[in-house]
């Protein structure tokens, strides 16, 4: 066994462990901060299966966002200790049904893992073959913005939709949101988001571009993005996300944007969301970009709706 | 091959702050004695780290962007450890 | 047993003690992490498929699946959070409901 599959195994390993140990402890705040030890792991645990793209996004997206909505939502309500509502028999026995339950349909799917034949590869090779129609040099890329852009189309409907639902959600007892700090925000977050805005903003800008030769794209930098937006309405700028008037156009952008680009390739070219070989990098660019920017308000959407969310007793920290 | 082993011994120098910063992690007190220890693994820790692949960088891009994200960590664990500290003060007080 | 198939059974067994715990888990936060970890276990087994056609160049379909499903589960996941503050703020707070007697 060589040293880099030692290392894979270690890290698949701590992949498991922590995973498991995230779901046994017994406090919230505890199983969300291994939950983010977690994410990172796994960020590593792409990197060395020959998938940086991935990386990049599960430590953007998974650890980055994900660990942001679920500690707002930790430290909004009080860290609830082992307090379950139910009997203890009744508890054994779910876990002891679940258990059995799992363990069969785990023997069930190592065996079907196992018996897996040669890989064909057929996929692979026919995005290797088309690649030089798609105006981008990238697989991933290809693949989502040119091959399957109608499931990108989807997947920013999605996102609309899901900060839609949550923005529905939420109670305000006035018209105007809360103010995310009560005493105004500290010059730590105030300073750092001065500091960082042009940075991130700089990097969001060269993800995008260099998704089209390496790894990198439009989802990386709309994860950037949502970051941007989260830093500079943490930072006291609250009109950086938008509200009130114009946060149902700032979630439709995307979707109308793309949705109007599938239409003129209808109209104009060769079909519904077809991209003609000479014009497909730049409208690719084009598109990526209106992505990164659909999933930056999105995300960022769907962090203020739960943050400016008003406990029952009027006390919104 | 001896920028190699430039590599390793930095990379390993790092890795050893960071073992001091989990050690102090999980066997100090207090809130802010926590976060010093973090602050030594984050900080030095991911400088020996950095400073050991700036010596396999091919391009001063890639070295330029290592060390953008250096900078850009210690940004971050700086604002985190003073928001940290700072709510733990005030919580103290109210 | 090579790279790619420890990583499935890795990824299959993530996938099943995620499943379980968000069936089985009582706290509803709980929930929301175990439901995001069995994701992950899902993603890790679609990035093997990828890994098994050649490590050096991996099929970028899966792999194209995998990060529109990340972007996925962050959406999922913050209308769960609201669902959860929903769902705890009239569990502590009965007597706002506008309906009495029903929690």
């Amino acid at each position: 066994m060589s040293f880099g599959d030692a290392v894979d195994l270690v890290i698949g390993a701590s992949v498991l462990v922590v995973a498991i140990v995230a779901l046994t402890v017994r406090r919230r705040d505890t199983a969300v901060v291994l939950f983010l030890v977690f994410g990172v792991l796994l960020a590593t645990l792409w990197a060395r299966l020959a998938a940086p793209d991935i990386a990049l996004a599960e430590a953007a997206l998974g650890a980055g966002v994900t660990g942001a909505l679920l500690m707002d939502t930790i430290t909004s309500s009080r860290p609830r200790e082992a307090a379950s509502s139910r009997p203890w028999p009744k508890r054994i026995l779910g876990w002891a049904g679940g258990a059995v339950a799992g363990g069969a349909v785990l023997v069930a799917l190592v065996a079907a893992v196992r018996s897996l034949s040669e890989p064909q590869g057929s996929l692979a090779q026919s995005v290797d073959e088309d690649m030089g129609r798609t105006g981008v040099e990238h697989g991933i890329t290809a693949v989502l913005l040119n091959f399957r852009s109608y499931d990108t189309l989807l997947e920013v409907a999605v996102l609309a939709v899901a900060a839609l639902a949550t923005v529905s959600f939420i109670q305000r007892q006035s018209p105007a949101p809360p103010e995310p700090w009560p005493g105004g925000p500290p010059l730590a977050v105030r300073g750092l988001a001065r500091i960082l805005t042009p940075i991130l903003l700089v990097v969001a800008v060269w993800l995008l571009v260099a998704g089209t030769t390496r790894p990198g794209g439009a989802f990386q930098s709309g994860a950037v993005i949502a970051a941007v937006l989260i830093l500079l309405h943490l930072g006291g700028w609250t009109h950086a996300v938008p509200q009130g008037r114009w946060r149902g156009w700032g979630l439709m952008v995307g979707l109308i944007a793309f949705i109007g680009v599938g239409g003129a390739g209808a109209v104009v070219g060769a079909g519904w969301l077809v991209l003609d070989p000479d014009w497909a990098g730049t409208i690719i660019l084009a598109l990526e970009a209106v992505l990164a920017v659909a999933i930056g308000i999105g995300l960022a959407t769907i962090f203020v709706a739960n943050r400016t969310d008003v406990r029952p007793g009027g006390d919104d920290t | 091959m001896i920028l190699d082993v430039v590599s390793a011994a930095l990379i390993a120098l790092g890795c050893v702050f960071f073992a001091a910063g989990t050690v102090g992690l999980l066997r100090f007190a207090d809130l802010n004695t926590r976060l010093h220890a973090l602050a030594k693994a984050d900080n030095v820790g991911l400088g020996f780290v950095v400073a050991g692949l700036l010596a396999q960088a091919d391009h001063p891009a890639i070295a330029a962007k290592l060390v953008l994200i250096w900078a850009l960590a210690l940004f971050a664990a700086a604002t985190n450890g003073h928001l940290l500290a700072r709510a733990e003060t005030t919580e103290g007080d109210a | 047993m090579n790279t790619a198939e420890l990583a499935m059974i890795l990824g299959v067994t993530l996938a099943v003690v995620g499943s379980v715990g968000t069936l089985v888990i009582a706290d509803l936060l709980r929930r929301v992490v175990a439901l995001n970890i069995a994701s992950g276990g899902v993603m890790v087994v679609l990035i093997a498929l990828a890994y098994r056609v050649s490590p050096d160049e991996p099929d970028p379909v899966p792999q194209a699946l995998v990060l529109t499903g990340i972007v996925i589960m962050v959406a999922v996941t913050g209308v769960a959070l609201a669902l959860v503050r929903r769902i705890e703020a009239h569990e502590t707070a009965p007597g706002d409901d506008d309906r009495e007697g029903e929690t």
